[in-house]
């Protein structure tokens, strides 16, 4: 029972346009991810849904009501800091307790409801440590429960991974999308990370400079991404992205890459893409996994390139192919028999290449 | 460059044993990564090597010559810190000259070396630059720049780009091997992040509490663990383990709970007894057929170029990585099958591996 | 080079490892400091115990090594603990301490928690707030001394003609005003440094978690700020304990011995009667008790500090 809405929500520092008239929707006992590089807004957007930062302008809406004038302590809101902000001044207990002791609960029931709390955090044998103590996997939770003691239908999350080791980060993705369906709350995270995004939300808000880029399910903006930010952003490898000229010759549509090399398109769905184009400055994109390497086939569909450099990590490989400027990387298994120094065509997939208008950046759709 | 050996190498701090019995020979202009996790004792075999700490037993050599006794600034060795560590008010050309200022070289001489150098790493162009105004990348050129105008035996980093963001750490990675590769020198790289070692090193050496688990190629690591251990620390998504029996009169492995029998190939020198099967995301198959183990899937993470899905079989929890975007209903009843020949088997109670690959019986 | 360097190099003594290298350094660098540390801590010392055991005065006519020429014994310091100015300036110091460290410590409070939040003009504020910090005592005192004449604006100001630094309360009472005056600030400056040390985070944690501004004060600023607060404390006690200026200039100890503190009555040996060997054990006698309540008070926070740091809260 609580949605999130924000209507051209704008917060300006100084000269600084942190955040850009956002306006943003997210559903009852969703889990959304804010994603951006640093500086992008993302933390900015967070502190003006929790009250602590006040928006130049906008709204924010709980439940379609408006809320920007409630002051941050009476929102109701749980939050989760990157750093954590526990008090490290007291112990495990007390931290637990803070919210409810503050809130004037009757003492009989904090006791009850930290020991729950503590066992669901597992913490329960910390309990009288300082807090100081502890270690940030343990203070990761910690910083759960303590916000989540007060059973807020809204919780927001700054980074709360960032400073785990990776395996235990895994781990933590997991039991925080448990965690979420277990207590039926509105998520709102935010993060750097887009594998962390891809894996958890609902829905992705993607930002860059203070403007929304796109909003989507992870597989959405991973397959259709908006813009050239937006197609960049997701994806490790990330996506190959080719300046490129459109040209007409004898009726075949070519696509001039210069020093990259030629391509005659045949692919059906990139010929539709080509005919939509506006402008002849695009940017060609294909993700490093849907790219093929063959060969011997000297048949024009693909670049030939040469192979500089193969990454083999475990599972997969990823090749490295052509000049400077040029460069695209190849997703293989790790059985992939791609040697340096090779000279391979490079074939995209039918219906997965992509192009954007090289001016605005904005996808051919 | 030079090729680097710890022979038996012991050190302790206190009643604590920081590394035990370490031999390992890094090659000249071998890309080397020690990777472990937290206070596995990598970072202690660095400073070891560049003299900051003093073995209680064993012999560190560079080409064969024991420098136990040398002091840390005779070993020349380049030290390549987390934060890169560039004068921030100096442009790139005051920084790379500075240390041949500092040994009071000649004007002409410092400018003919800079320029040199400059050339190899592909930064005569910014040479004008305040570190302030460069990319990660360029940055880290600079950095290796300022220590190669002196030649060193061989450049040692910790950690070098683990704080930098996902992306960015990315393109370092492919760039430092780059780098590597063309200066041609020997390069021993700390790190805990799995991936970094695995793309960057020609070998690497994979640490268990201040003990060498195994070296080998990224592959023979990666495709041959030598025992459970760094099997589970090499991989992500970790590697399933199954724990089972192991009949050795039919050569045979046995989950009962699964139903799963499997014949193992070769000659095996494995006694009865309880063993564990590790078999890696990628290779779990999940299929909508009759023929395998059943199961049920229980999660689904869409990641892009794949997908990581996890099973439940029984009281089992399997993760599968699957290329692409397929899709599937949670709670859906599904088979599961493996890639044989690529399982691995392991001892339970040593934890080394004794036999890969198996077939159906 | 060295003879030891020179011997490893021929192959004669064995080298020294590379820790005992180090060690050695460390201890040959520190040398030079750690003498001329003892030199300094330990002269002035010794030469303050032997005068304070002889009744020397530069009046003798002789150099302060001979004078061992009057050596007394303890007679300085037998003849101290009887002297009932002596105990009459310490009261009056003790007096001053208790009202103003406290009167100081609550007034600078009280504006550290105003300068938490930023509004219109907290910069000139600010500046003027910490004026009085950056005077000279001896002005502050004149300008004090001036505003307490009988005829003086404070008086024309209230319409009374009373006589201020001239009868013993109300001289005392022009003294604390002016201290309290001139070193609140440096109290404002202390706590407001430890206040803004508090993390806020932490504090905006406090805030979503549902807490009120007293509630965040009393559980998170005031715990956190502990040893600030000590600290602020001791400064300012320790100074007030050593208050000179202000006083010398506004009263001279005056009216007769009604404001006289140590530091006045110290100065007055020294400079009326030249009582030497006197003021020798007076320092002394001094240093040694205000030593012993510096241990004790250390070890005191020593012990909260280590509670502090104890793995259990209770």
């Amino acid at each position: 029972m609580s949605s999130i809405e924000l209507v051209g929500l704008t917060k300006r520092f100084g000269d600084l346009i942190a955040v850009k008239d956002l306006d943003l929707m997210i559903e009852d006992k969703e889990f959304v991810a804010i994603l951006g590089p640093s500086g992008c807004g993302k933390t900015t957007t967070m502190n003006m849904i929790a009250g602590i930062e006040h928006p130049t302008a906008g709204q924010v809406l709980f439940d379609g009501v408006e809320v920007q004038n409630v002051s941050a302590r009476r929102r109701g809101v749980g939050f989760v800091f990157q750093n954590y902000a526990i008090f490290t001044h007291i112990s495990v207990y007390k931290n637990l307790s803070f919210g409810l002791e503050v809130t004037g609960v009757p003492a009989g029931e904090i006791e009850r409801r930290v020991a729950d709390m503590a066992k669901l955090v597992r913490l329960t044998h910390r309990l009288e440590w300082r807090s100081s103590r502890l270690n940030v996997n343990e203070l990761q939770r910690l910083a759960l429960g303590r916000s989540a003691i007060l059973g807020p239908q809204i919780f927001l999350l700054d980074e709360p991974l960032s400073n785990l080791d990776a395996a235990f980060r895994a781990e933590m993705r997991t039991e925080l999308k448990h965690l979420q369906h277990q207590l039926q709350q509105t998520m709102v995270y935010v993060t750097h990370d887009q594998l962390e995004a891809m894996s958890m939300a609902d829905h992705i808000a993607i930002m860059d400079l203070g403007v929304l880029q796109q909003f989507g399910t992870p597989l959405e903006v991973y397959n259709k991404p908006a813009n050239l930010f937006v197609a960049n952003f997701m994806g490790s490898p990330s996506m190959n992205l080719l300046p490129c000229r459109i040209t007409d010759e004898g009726g075949e549509v070519v696509l001039d890459f210069g020093a990259g090399g030629r391509l005659m398109v045949e692919d059906e769905s990139l010929l539709a893409l080509c005919k939509k184009a506006a402008r002849q400055d695009l940017v060609y994109g294909v993700r490093p996994e849907n790219v093929t390497l063959r060969r011997g086939e000297k048949e024009g569909r693909g670049l030939s390139l040469g192979v500089n450099f193969v990454e083999r990590i475990g599972a997969r490989s990823i090749v490295h192919l052509g000049e400077t400027d040029h460069e695209i990387k190849v997703l293989e298994g790790n059985q992939s028999p791609t040697k340096v120094g090779e000279t391979l065509d490079a074939v995209a997939h039918a219906g997965a290449s992509h192009l954007f208008d090289a001016q605005t950046g904005v996808a051919i759709r | 460059m030079a090729k680097l050996e710890l022979a038996g190498v012991t050190k302790r701090f206190g009643s604590t044993t920081a590394v035990a019995e370490i031999d390992l020979v890094i090659e000249d202009n071998e890309f080397f990564c020690i990777y472990g996790p937290p206070g596995c004792g990598k970072t202690t075999i660095l400073r070891l090597l560049l003299g900051l700490e003093t073995p209680d037993e064993g012999e560190i050599r560079i080409d064969g010559r024991t420098v136990n006794d040398v002091p840390a600034p005779d070993r020349n060795f380049a030290m390549v810190f987390q934060n890169l560590a560039l004068f921030p008010h100096m442009t790139v050309r005051q920084n790379l000259s500075f240390p041949l200022k500092e040994r009071k070289m000649a004007r002409d001489v410092i400018e003919r070396k800079v320029g040199e150098v400059a050339e190899t790493l592909h930064i005569t162009s910014l040479l004008d630059k305040l570190p302030a105004h460069l990319s990660g990348g360029e940055r880290q050129r600079v950095a290796i720049g300022r220590s190669l105008v002196r030649d060193p035996n061989a450049y040692l980093m910790d950690e070098p780009i683990s704080a930098l963001d996902a992306r960015l750490r990315e393109e370092m990675r492919v760039e430092l091997s780059r780098l590597q590769r063309e200066l041609n020198h020997t390069l021993v790289y700390v790190t805990h992040d799995q991936e970094e070692a695995l793309s960057v090193a020609d070998r690497l050496c994979v640490m268990k509490a201040g003990r060498i688990a195994q070296i080998g190629t990224p592959q023979e690591i990666y495709n041959s663990p030598i025992s459970r251990y760094v099997a589970e620390f090499v991989g992500s998504p970790p590697i399933n383990l199954i724990n089972g029996t192991f009949d050795a009169g039919k050569a045979e492995f046995r989950v009962e709970e699964l139903g799963v029998a499997l014949a193992l190939a070769g000659e095996l020198d494995q006694a009865d007894g309880k063993a564990v099967i590790g078999v890696r995301p990628e290779d779990v198959i999940i299929e909508r057929s009759e023929d395998g183990i059943s199961a049920k899937i229980h999660e689904v993470e869409p990641l892009g170029a794949f997908t990581i899905i996890d099973i439940a079989a029984g009281e089992h929890k399997l993760r599968a990585q699957i290329p692409g975007q397929p899709q599937f209903e949670l709670g859906e009843p599904v088979s599961v099958r493996f890639d044989l020949a690529k399982c691995h088997f392991f001892d339970d109670s040593t934890g080394k591996r004794f036999a890969t690959g198996a077939s159906l019986t | 080079m060295g003879t030891e360097a020179a011997a490893a190099v021929e192959g004669k003594a064995k080298p020294r490892t590379l820790d005992q290298q180090r060690k050695r350094l460390g201890l040959y660098m520190t040398l030079p400091a750690q003498l001329l540390l003892l030199f300094i801590v330990a002269f002035p010392l010794v030469m303050q115990l032997y005068v304070s055991l002889t009744l020397w005065s530069p009046l003798d006519g002789e150099d302060w090594y001979y004078a061992y020429k009057s050596f007394t014994w303890f007679y300085n310091y037998i003849d101290l603990v009887t002297n009932e100015r002596l105990w009459d300036a310490i009261g009056r110091t003790v007096l001053i301490m208790a009202v103003v460290v406290p009167v100081e410590f609550l007034i600078g409070f009280g504006l550290a928690t105003l300068f938490v939040d930023s509004f219109p003009g907290k910069r000139i504020f600010y500046s003027i707030l910490i004026m009085p910090m950056m005077i000279v005592p001896a002005v502050a005192g004149y300008m004090f001394f001036m505003i307490f004449q009988s005829n003086g604006p404070l008086n024309q100001l209230l319409g009374i003609d009373t006589v201020w630094l001239g009868s013993p309360n109300l001289a005392m009472i022009a003294v604390m005003v002016a201290d309290i005056w001139q070193w609140t600030p440096l109290m404002f400056l202390i706590l407001l440094a430890g206040i803004l040390g508090v993390p806020e985070d932490q504090l905006k944690a406090a805030t979503l978690l549902g807490a009120s501004w007293g509630q965040k004060f009393v559980r998170i600023v005031l715990p956190r700020m502990k040893t600030v607060i000590v600290i602020a404390l001791v400064i300012r006690a320790v100074e007030s304990f050593k208050l000179f200026d202000l006083m010398f200039i506004m009263t001279k100890g005056g009216p007769g011995v009604a404001t006289e503190t140590i530091s006045v009555w110290i100065f007055k040996l020294t400079f009326n009667d030249l009582d030497w060997s006197y003021v020798a054990a007076i320092g002394l006698s001094i240093l040694i008790a205000l030593s012993v309540f510096a241990i004790i008070g250390l070890t005191v926070m020593a012990r909260a500090s280590k509670r502090m740091n104890a793995d259990v809260v209770d």
